[in-house]
């Protein structure tokens, strides 16, 4: 089969008007993936990530025909999918302000062993950043990666902007505790 | 802490879901949505024995259309026959005998709506992002993607909900009760109290799967399904047998083979009265 060159994103909006079939599906195929992991980097639950995503898609067929954008395709559907994710977390009505435990892992033995073994940098901050809490890490993951100010994770949550902080400096100082021997060493 | 913040950046946590299963699963949910309403009849179930061997069909459905893209919204009602209604985010809706169901052919907006009068035993569609709402004349009962049954007669002076499967928010006037699985939610329309049971027969949408299921129920509770399910009245004249576990399951039988199991089973007499109603003489003792 003759390898097709891939089709730009004002292509694939103009097939999404004219052709919603093989348009939604050129345009699934090409970012579900994408979508799930934008999801997935909050929501840590693959499950759930799929069905949000899934949601973004099909809301997207539902504007087919008048389709249009002027950012990417992509920073679109990015978009879509941080909205999906915290409109999720609106409903879901989750406490943000109420105190959770961060685990020790030197004191806990398993933990410090599953810390030792990762031997690889990459690993360990894969490793340690899901180990926080819940709710403590869907707020400092908003902050680091989905480049939200205090502020509008603040209004986003339906929680004070120094409760957005004190979650922020509970994890960084989680992970500072764990990689005090990268630090020392690097 | 610079540094910290710095490192914390190389998290890349990734997974690779399955493409094709999710286009899958998109193509078949777009479908359900092309399709709109279709209404279905609901095949009378196999424990279910009619005299003559045929059914009298009195549904009516109104499709309520306007020349500009409005929310069109459908109504479906059912006199002597049960009726399947498919909604286009793939829930199903049975409607009972003597009821009625208006929902739009398309849904938008943040939650799922639907208006029931009567009784409708629900599958909805799970949609985390969109909470499905059945509003009744007293309930409003809302619900993420679960099993359900949902019963609000006129005639009657409670109105009830039964979880089979997930967990349904169910609210009545000012007060608000969550149920889940096997729970049972009833509102007292007199005093205007809602209350929840936990662990309850799960029989109320027997009246769509054709069958009868006991744990370990009161047999006074099992004479009341049974009354339900074959629409009689049976009176149980020692109240001592009323409160006897009973487990089983019934399917197939009908009314005569269901009462001969509960006759072998308590050592008691089942038998009809003059004006129609049966009961219950005899029987061992339990407290």
């Amino acid at each position: 089969m003759p390898i097709e060159p891939p089709l730009s994103d004002q292509d694939l909006i103009s097939l999404l008007n004219q052709d919603p079939d093989r348009g939604i599906e050129a345009i699934f195929r090409a970012h579900y993936v994408f979508v799930s992991n934008a999801v997935y980097r909050i929501l840590p639950d693959k499950q759930l990530a799929e069905d949000l995503a899934q949601d973004v898609f099909f809301e997207l067929w539902k504007k087919r025909e008048a389709f249009s954008i002027t950012t990417s395709l992509k920073a679109y559907l990015k978009k879509a999918a941080v909205n999906k994710t915290l409109n999720y977390l609106r409903d879901k009505k989750i406490n943000f302000e109420s105190d959770e435990m961060l685990p020790n892992l030197a004191g806990n033995a398993s933990g410090a062993n599953e810390l030792m073994e990762i031997q690889e940098l990459q690993q360990r901050i894969n490793f340690l950043v899901d180990q926080l809490p819940e709710r403590c890490r869907i707020v400092f993951i908003l902050s680091r990666f989905e480049e939200m100010s205090y502020q509008e994770i603040a209004d986003e949550l339906d929680i004070s902007t120094k409760t957005v902080e004190n979650q922020i400096s509970k994890a960084l100082k989680f992970l500072k505790e764990n990689l005090e021997d990268v630090l020392r060493g690097r | 802490m610079e540094k910290i913040w710095e490192l914390s950046g190389k998290y890349d946590k990734k997974f690779q879901p399955d493409v094709e299963k999710g286009f899958s699963r998109l193509k078949q949910r777009i479908e359900s949505e092309r399709k709109s309403a279709r209404v279905v009849k609901f095949p009378f179930g196999k424990g279910w024995k009619i005299a003559a061997g045929f059914f009298v069909l009195i549904a009516a459905a109104f499709i309520i259309r306007t020349y500009f893209s409005q929310p069109e919204t459908v109504v479906v009602t059912t006199g002597e026959a049960r009726q399947e209604v498919l909604l286009s985010d793939g829930s199903i809706v049975w409607l009972n005998k003597n009821s009625q169901l208006e929902y739009p052919e398309n849904f938008d907006g943040k939650t799922r709506q639907v208006s029931l009068k009567g009784e409708g035993f629900l599958k909805v569609a799970k949609d985390a992002a969109h909470p499905f709402v059945v509003k009744t004349k007293n309930l409003e009962v809302t619900v993420l993607g679960t099993e359900f049954n949902v019963r609000d007669m006129e005639a009657e002076n409670f109105s009830e909900v039964q979880v089979r499967e997930g967990k349904v928010a169910m609210k009545a006037g000012a007060q608000s009760i969550v149920l889940t699985a096997s729970d049972k939610g009833v509102f007292n329309k007199k005093d205007k109290k809602l209350d929840l049971s936990k662990n309850t027969a799960l029989n109320s949408g027997a009246w769509q799967t054709g069958e009868l299921k006991f744990k370990n129920i009161p047999l006074g509770q099992v004479i009341e399904e049974v009354e339900r399910f074959y629409n009689i009245t049976v009176k149980v004249k020692n109240p001592k047998l009323a409160l006897c576990g009973f487990s089983g399951n019934f399917g197939q039988e009908n009314l005569a083979e269901v009462f001969e199991i509960l006759e072998s089973v308590f050592d008691c007499k089942i038998a009809r009265k003059k004006n129609g109603a049966y009961e219950v003489t005899g029987g061992i003792a339990c407290d």
